[in-house]
């Protein structure tokens, strides 16, 4: 989405890196649990630029959700807790603002967008009503104005006859509707940062299509920073900028999109991209090859192993990963790595 | 020629080694009515299913794959008789068993099995691993108490679970674990085709890889059959070794795996594989086609072509005829009026990027 074209690997990436509209710095959210203490953050950081799309990957439990959630303090305290780090948009600290002072944050100057719109809309007042309530709250506008903007907001993401539609309740819509009406009114307030969680895994790939098609037509237009928090490869090859690979809390890699998807440095990174069928691959048929597996599964959070936790499912751990966690360090000029074998490992090596 | 004589002139996929189908469906179509008020009075149906036709060899493997609502986990069901169809046949190995009733259905079933797509709603919480592996053993009476033990503990090695877990009950497993569980369920009365309902979609993308792995293991041990309904091109792309293409209840398209990729006839199967996205970073400069607006309701499918209506190519012909499924060049079937008079072909384009 926005994609700045050939500025790959100009040092403008990794922790830290200027300009950056929100800038999460060494997060840690915790959830105190009976069974035990699960870092579901531990020590995350990453940033994010105008017009950018920053994409955030990882399979279930990884952490990628709660970070969002972290942002936008809308983690459930009790049982979780931000217990360090920063969130920085433009520089100032979310996590020292009162209740008050983050509620004009929320919606205003971040938005988010989340996986299920049936579960993020309210089934008994219709959609335009829903829309119109978030910008009557947010910009103090009074309810007509307000009502007549939702249908403008309706017509920008491609509802067909907005007028109609801001008279339907959400369950007369379909999926990839409602996603888009999710996405009317996170726009509504032109907010400086989306986060969009798992945006299009509910809806068919053709409707997915269609909505990240949207997403990039709009953020040319507001010229937004974009979250995109996906499981989705392909997905984050396709629209993001930049990539976040995370595994049980941590970041694992972070590079340029074309670095990651053309050179990826740390195992798991490479371990994902081979255990995915590929489509390009049809045509060249022949006997079915079987997948690249990654052995055994994602570690608890509750009891992750000592050192790396990716060693005991990592071909190439040694005594040093499975006693001492490496830390995340800048192994080629914008692409960050946490693995202690990343240097010795050649750029370009399969 | 009929679709189904020249399907069976064509002699199947890669891998087919007797030239007598495993199954044959011909014309099936499964209508669910709509009941409404309070003398529950039928005001419409939903045609979930609406006239198709495959066959699968043994040893094959036939990918059904469409959007939800297209009716491809319906057939699946309606095949295996756990709904009844409304209209049309299915053979297994050449036996009609459209009408059986349950009693005649039994010896079908232990030929026919299935593995879901939720590995958790699919196992009886209160029942062990090893209970629901081996019920399938008890319900067909085959073997003593021992040798069905020994055989449940056999199928847990097989599908790489540690006999020890045999006593564990569902919650105790992971979704990978639990995806075993089902797969050694179906297996255990050495059925000939199993039925994959969406069987990888509930997993994460590493444990997916190990359960297709897994799957594609046995069919080459047992030379098992396989129709594996998803949604997730690339997944149906990587384990099927032909592909049938579903809009709204039927067929659209039907082909070996590498003549849909390399050359899709119908202009649906043509957006939905350009709708993929490829985890490359050089697929994002590629030519894509996004379709206009959504799937249209079953109840009241559009006249003629169901997919006049979002089709980039569509004519006047499309919306009141309806284009029957044909072999538009050898092998490959697709039902579109725009091959009406032979191939027209520049509507495909190949899918990797330039």
């Amino acid at each position: 989405m926005g994609r700045v074209v050939g500025e790959v690997g100009g040092g403008k990436s990794g922790p830290g890196a200027g300009g950056a509209l929100l800038e999460i710095d060494d997060l840690k959210t915790y959830f105190f649990t009976p069974t035990g203490i699960v870092k579901a953050v531990d020590g995350v950081s990453y940033s994010v630029r105008s017009g950018e799309t920053l994409g955030v990957v990882g399979e279930s439990g990884c952490g990628k959700s709660v970070t969002a959630l972290s942002i936008l303090r809308l983690v459930a305290d009790p049982p979780g807790r931000i217990v360090g780090g920063t969130i920085r948009l433009e520089g100032r600290n979310l996590l020292d603002l009162g209740q008050q002072q983050m509620e004009a944050i929320r919606g205003n100057e971040i938005s988010m967008v989340f996986q299920e719109p049936m579960t993020s809309l309210n089934p008994l007042y219709t959609v335009g009503h829903q829309v119109g309530e978030a910008i009557a709250l947010h910009q103090g506008l009074p309810k007509r104005p307000a009502m007549a903007k939702a249908v403008e907001m309706l017509r920008r993401v491609s509802i067909p006859e907005p007028e109609q539609r801001a008279q339907s309740f959400p369950h007369q819509l379909s999926g990839g509707m409602r996603q888009r009406v999710m996405i009317a009114m996170a726009l509504s307030c032109n907010p400086k940062v989306l986060i969009a969680d798992e945006p299009t895994t509910a809806l068919d790939v053709t409707i997915q299509a269609q909505i990240l098609e949207l997403m990039r037509e709009l953020q040319q237009a507001y010229g937004m920073a974009v979250v995109l928090i996906t499981h989705d490869m392909g997905v984050v090859a396709e629209n993001a900028d930049r990539v976040v690979v995370m595994y049980a809390g941590r970041k694992v890699e972070e590079a340029d999109v074309e670095v990651l998807f053309e050179r990826p440095a740390h195992p798991y990174t490479r371990g994902l991209l081979h255990s995915i069928p590929h489509l390009d691959e049809a045509g060249k048929t022949g006997p079915r090859l079987r997948l690249n597996e990654i052995k055994g599964m994602v570690p608890s959070l509750a009891q992750l192993p000592a050192g790396c936790s990716f060693a005991p499912r990592c071909g190439q751990a040694s005594d040093r990963c499975r006693v001492s966690a490496p830390p995340l360090q800048e192994h080629w000029p914008g692409h960050w790595v946490a693995c202690w074998h990343a240097s010795r490992r050649a750029q370009g090596e399969p | 020629m009929s679709v189904l004589a020249a399907q069976k002139a064509a002699n199947g996929g890669p891998g087919a080694t007797e030239r007598v189908p495993l199954l044959e469906v011909h014309d099936l179509a499964k209508r669910f009515p709509i009941v409404k008020g309070l003398f529950s009075r039928v005001s419409g149906q939903v045609h979930a299913v609406d006239g198709v036709s495959f066959h699968i060899h043994p040893g094959e493997t036939l990918g059904l794959v469409g959007e939800s609502g297209c009716g491809k986990s319906t057939v699946g069901r309606t095949l295996l008789k756990l709904l009844e169809p409304s209209a049309g046949t299915i053979r297994v190995a050449g036996d009609d068993i459209t009408a059986l009733d349950a009693k005649a259905m039994l010896p079908y079933r232990k030929r026919l099995q299935m593995i879901y797509q939720d590995p958790y709603a699919s196992l009886n919480p209160r029942m062990s691993a090893g209970q629901i592996v081996g019920e399938p053993l008890i319900i067909h009476g085959v073997g003593r108490q021992q040798e069905q033990r020994e055989r449940v503990a056999s199928l847990f090695e097989r599908v790489g679970l540690r006999p020890e877990l045999m006593g564990a009950f569902p919650h105790e497993f992971s979704g990978g674990q639990r995806q075993r569980i089902g797969i050694a369920r179906a297996l255990a009365l050495n059925p000939e085709l199993i039925v994959g309902d969406e069987p990888v979609s509930a997993l994460d993308v590493s444990i997916q890889a190990q359960i297709i792995n897994l799957l594609m293991d046995l069919q080459d041990e047992y030379k098992l059959s396989y129709l594996l309904v998803a949604h997730d091109l690339a997944v149906i792309e990587h384990i099927s070794h032909r592909i049938a293409v579903m809009y709204l209840g039927r067929i659209v398209e039907m082909t070996d795996k590498a003549s849909l990729f390399a050359m899709p006839l119908h202009p649906y199967s043509e957006a939905l594989l350009s709708a993929v996205p490829i985890p490359r970073a050089s697929a994002r400069r590629r030519q894509r086609v996004i379709l206009k607006g959504d799937v249209p309701s079953p109840i009241n499918p559009p006249p003629g072509c169901h997919f006049h209506t979002r089709c980039p190519y569509a004519h006047a012909r499309c919306g009141s005829e309806r284009p029957t499924l044909r072999e538009v060049v050898p092998r490959h079937w697709a039902a579109c009026h725009l091959h009406d008079a032979g191939p027209a072909l520049p509507l495909a384009r190949p899918l990797t990027p330039a």
